[in-house]
């Protein structure tokens, strides 16, 4: 195999769930979209911060570039950084096939395909609620999160039109509010797309994000209805009072406190990322509000 | 009829509306047959609304709330999975009821924002 030449990619001074970290995602998707066997080199040497739930964005990009016959390198990664790759299972993935040390503070780099629901359903449930250390969560509150979790993976592979899901989270336990970080991934149909196309419009990003999460709002066509997923995780995030944000083509919303926050992106993501950031401390957040009679349900 | 949802699957968790459709022509060719369903939950540990839809709530296109009523009961369902199946079923009369006004005033609520 012959590599025509290299590049050099540097990566900025600090990846965080921002604009600037979505930004420097949605150039480095657009910008190597294209390019195939190449070495590329992923210079860290300015980079001091790196967010461990990020590493399902890298990773999906990378993945693409690896399909593409590009050969992969890193050079002047820190040790922090090291230690978040090398616990996350990132490092195992893409830099050396290394065992990757027993840490409870992430929730590894997965991709799903969801072809074994089974196998998804309790690989999530074993990282997410089996850490040791970590609250113990109400069966009700891990059920509501789990199924949250995976109306967003069954939304990508459904609107993104995706094979994989990326996957990777990172634990904050020793802050004074413990949180788990999660972000899921998928490089496909944007949510732009998918509603300009159904709605025959041109709304931009932002307006065509906060669109799919109204309540029974989708794309989906013909005799099955559909658009709760979002909904059910946006009273999710505000039972929990913790975060959610989307980042779709040119669109970045964020919703805390019940309110959501358009951002401004300068760049343009070529899929969806969505980061779930969920608080720990309150174990018991999630309390069945009603209760359903079935006799009579239809 | 008994159908047990666990039975169509290899676990206790249903995610992908793919994985909802062999039940729904199931429960589909029991009704037509103007037969009484018993859909068994026994044992689902988790369902997304995505499968529920696929199941449950394009019986909406095909039969009327009152017959879905008389002929589909539900058993051994969890509260949470209830409240689910709730929310799907309201959905889907919604839709149902005229998709083409559903479908009109979903569109109009943001483009005329």
């Amino acid at each position: 195999m012959v590599f025509e030449s290299s590049l050099t990619i540097s990566v900025p001074k600090a990846i965080r769930c921002d604009e600037n970290g979505f930004d420097f995602f949605s150039r480095l998707a657009g910008d190597t979209i294209t390019i195939a066997n190449k070495n590329i080199i992923f210079d860290f040497g300015n980079c001091n911060w790196f967010d461990g739930n990020l590493c399902a964005v890298l990773g999906n990009i990378l993945d693409g570039l690896k399909q593409r016959n590009n050969t992969l390198h890193f050079k002047g990664i820190t040790e922090n950084i090291l230690n978040v790759f090398v616990r996350n299972k990132f490092y195992k993935n893409f830099i050396s096939n290394t065992t990757p040390l027993l840490d409870s503070r992430t929730i590894p780099y997965e991709r799903f395909k969801l072809f074994d629901e089974q196998l998804a359903k309790d690989i999530i449930k074993r990282e997410l609620f089996d850490k040791p250390g970590m609250p113990k969560m109400s069966d009700d509150a891990q059920k509501a999160i789990l199924l949250n979790i995976f109306e967003v993976c069954v939304n990508a592979i459904t609107h993104g039109e995706c094979e994989y899901v990326y996957c990777c989270g990172q634990f904050f336990p020793d802050q004074s509010s413990p949180e788990v970080s999660i972000s899921f991934v998928d490089l496909g149909r944007t949510i732009k797309a998918n509603v300009n196309e159904y709605l025959k419009a041109n709304m931009t990003g932002n307006k065509t994000i906060l669109w799919a999460l109204g309540e029974g709002n989708t794309t989906k066509r013909g005799n099955e209805p559909g658009g709760l997923g979002l909904k059910l995780l946006q009273n999710l995030i505000n039972y929990n009072k913790g975060s959610l944000q989307i980042v779709s083509a040119d669109g970045f919303i964020e919703l805390s406190n019940s309110k959501f926050k358009e951002r401004h992106m300068t760049d343009y993501f070529p899929g969806t990322i969505v980061t779930i950031k969920l608080l720990l401390n309150d174990s018991n957040f999630y309390v069945i509000s009603k209760e359903v009679d079935t006799d009579n349900i239809f | 009829m008994d159908i047990n949802i666990k039975s169509f699957l290899d676990g206790n968790t249903a995610l992908a509306p793919s994985k909802g459709y062999p039940i729904h022509d199931v429960i589909k060719e029991h009704l037509d047959n103007r037969q009484i369903v018993y859909l068994d939950f026994k044992d689902m540990e988790l369902m997304t609304t995505a499968f529920l839809n696929a199941v449950i709530g394009k019986l909406y296109s095909e039969f009327t709330s009152d017959y879905l009523n008389t002929y589909v009961k539900i058993k051994y369902i969890s509260q949470s999975d209830a409240v689910l199946l709730k929310k799907v079923i309201d959905t889907a009369k919604l839709y149902f009821k005229d998709p083409e006004a559903f479908d009109y005033h979903m569109k109009k609520t943001f483009k005329d924002e």
